[in-house]
């Protein structure tokens, strides 16, 4: 009963079960995605900016939603309780949170930022923005997963959106400072995407302090001897 | 050589406003037990240690057979935990949780989660936030029997009900008690539906087991006299918990009655007026006084 195999059995009811409790949400969230992606394919500079504008929020909204209902609302409205009365450990629930949020996040961000790709390659929108809008979504993915090590480890809806309000505030100093830069900021007028040693850069940053933030929470969570 | 339902031996765990000191605790197989403590007695804890939710500083558990925390995946699938504090997905139905469930326990019983409805008069289809407090309660524990736990673990689960509500899960528990051989530990602070549904009693206080009795043997021990004495009289009676005096009257309250313990008293200098048996209830505050 004990084997990894019934743990994973386990964690992948887990899984699915946040998936059935969140599936209506994210199907409105990708419907106001393609909404936006339409907006940004009319390809004029005021749509596609509006658009972009949308897209940030529509992304910051979906990891707030997902790391609030998921993780925090669960504390919240008691049913952590219920879900660690099942043959599960406070691990195996953690690591089933943690994948089933990057799922339940990753997937729209993923097919939401092809989507950003596809619209600006297929239309006239200049494609040397393409390092700055995957540089932009790479920081929200980042901020994303800040947010939700906060809430698996605190379960506290007060840490939570403090580490949102931070992350979200250094988003916008993190765009300007990329608009500063002569390596991203020259080439944003390019007609093709210009990847440079320093976007590189950043987006190797950008992903190795997102995989360290997600280690870390799972270092931290395995070291908790009081779940409840 | 017995066989135990769970077992605890020499846990502890200290937090900065509180202690749980040295506990042992153990049921026998097909037993119910009463956990009996005021707020913050330590009663939740000592649960959730059982659950392998929280880790002790020291000291061993076992439930089934099974060491805990390190076996508690296994063992939880022979165990059922309810709690006050536990709640469901309000946006889903109670028939959504019934399949979750069954999805997990192979055991589910999917007949008795039937008849557990029409027991409870709930409805499957009903969303959960649509239910009352005490509907909740309710479709908790069908959650937790329809899996046919060796082993049943309630913490407070009748907290926050009103009299009605506590009266008809209470019954119902009752009943399925007696048709069923489970092993039970129930922790609540009403000593009403400790004395209605146990075999065995443990009293917490402050951290610390005060007794750990089978019921029947329990409440035939503890007695209360009603007695006059002289005014100069300040004698002290072998077995006496408490007395309390006002004029020449006293009240003597024991833990070791006898049929001989008037004869005690009268030879002691208190002329028995009274004599009764006490509830769990008025043991419960006296036991606490004593250890305080």
């Amino acid at each position: 009963m004990t084997t990894a195999l019934t743990n994973l059995q386990m964690i992948k009811r887990l899984v699915i079960k946040d998936w059935e409790l969140a599936k209506k949400t994210i199907a409105a969230y990708m419907i106001a995605g393609i909404f936006t992606v339409g907006l940004m394919g009319m390809a004029t500079t005021y749509t596609f900016n509006i658009g972009a504008i949308l897209m940030i929020t529509l992304l910051i909204v979906i990891g707030a939603r997902s790391a609030i209902e998921l993780v925090v609302n669960e504390k919240k409205d008691q049913t952590l309780p219920f879900i660690l009365s099942l043959p599960v450990t406070v691990q195996d629930y953690a690591l089933a949170k943690l994948l089933s949020n990057l799922v339940l996040y990753f997937v729209p961000w993923f097919i939401l930022l092809v989507s950003m790709l596809v619209v600006i390659v297929s239309t006239p929108i200049y494609n040397g923005v393409i390092p700055l809008v995957v540089l932009v979504s790479m920081y929200i993915l980042m901020a994303y997963c800040f947010y939700l090590g906060t809430a698996l480890l605190s379960y506290s809806e007060g840490y939570t959106v403090a580490v949102m309000i931070v992350t979200n505030l250094l988003l916008n100093g993190f765009i300007i400072g990329l608009m500063w830069m002569p390596q991203i900021n020259q080439t944003m007028e390019a007609a093709s995407a210009s990847w440079n040693p320093t976007s590189l850069l950043i987006l190797a940053a950008l992903i190795a302090i997102s995989l360290a933030a997600l280690l870390l929470t799972a270092y931290l969570q395995k070291r908790k001897t009081s779940f409840l | 050589m017995q066989q135990f339902a769970f077992e605890m031996q020499d846990v502890s765990i200290r937090y900065p406003h509180f202690t749980l000191d040295n506990l042992n605790l153990s049921l026998p197989k097909g037993q119910v037990m009463g956990l009996v403590g005021v707020n913050g007695a330590g009663k939740s804890t000592t649960i959730r240690i059982l659950m392998g939710l929280i880790k002790p500083d020291s000291g061993q558990v076992k439930a089934l057979g099974y060491d805990l925390p390190k076996q508690q995946v296994a063992a939880k699938y022979e165990i059922g935990f309810a709690s006050d504090d536990m709640r469901l997905y309000k946006t889903q139905t109670l028939q959504w949780h019934m399949d979750f469930i069954r999805s997990i326990y192979p055991a589910f019983d999917t007949a008795y989660a039937a008849d557990l409805l029409k027991r409870f008069d709930l409805l499957a289809e009903q969303k959960i936030k649509g239910l009352s407090h005490g509907q909740r309660v309710k479709a908790c524990l069908l959650l937790v029997l329809a899996r046919r736990p060796k082993l049943l673990v309630l913490d407070e689960p009748t907290t926050g009900l009103d009299p009605v509500a506590r009266e008809e899960v209470i019954s119902e528990l009752a009943d399925i008690l007696l048709d069923d051989e489970r092993s039970v530990l129930f922790s609540s602070h009403n000593t009403h539906d400790i004395e209605k549904l146990s075999d065995h009693i443990a009293f917490l206080d402050r951290g610390k087991l005060l007794t750990l009795q089978d019921k029947e043997s329990y409440l035939e021990s503890w007695g209360r006299f009603r007695c006059q004495v002289t005014m100069d009289n300040s004698a002290h009676v072998a077995g006496a918990v408490s007395i309390k005096r006002k004029g020449q009257i006293a009240e003597v309250i024991t833990d070791q009655w006898t049929q001989d313990y008037a004869t005690q008293l009268q030879a002691a200098g208190f002329h028995v007026l009274e004599q009764h048996r006490m509830s769990l209830e008025e043991i419960f505050v006296a036991n606490v006084k004593r250890s305080r």
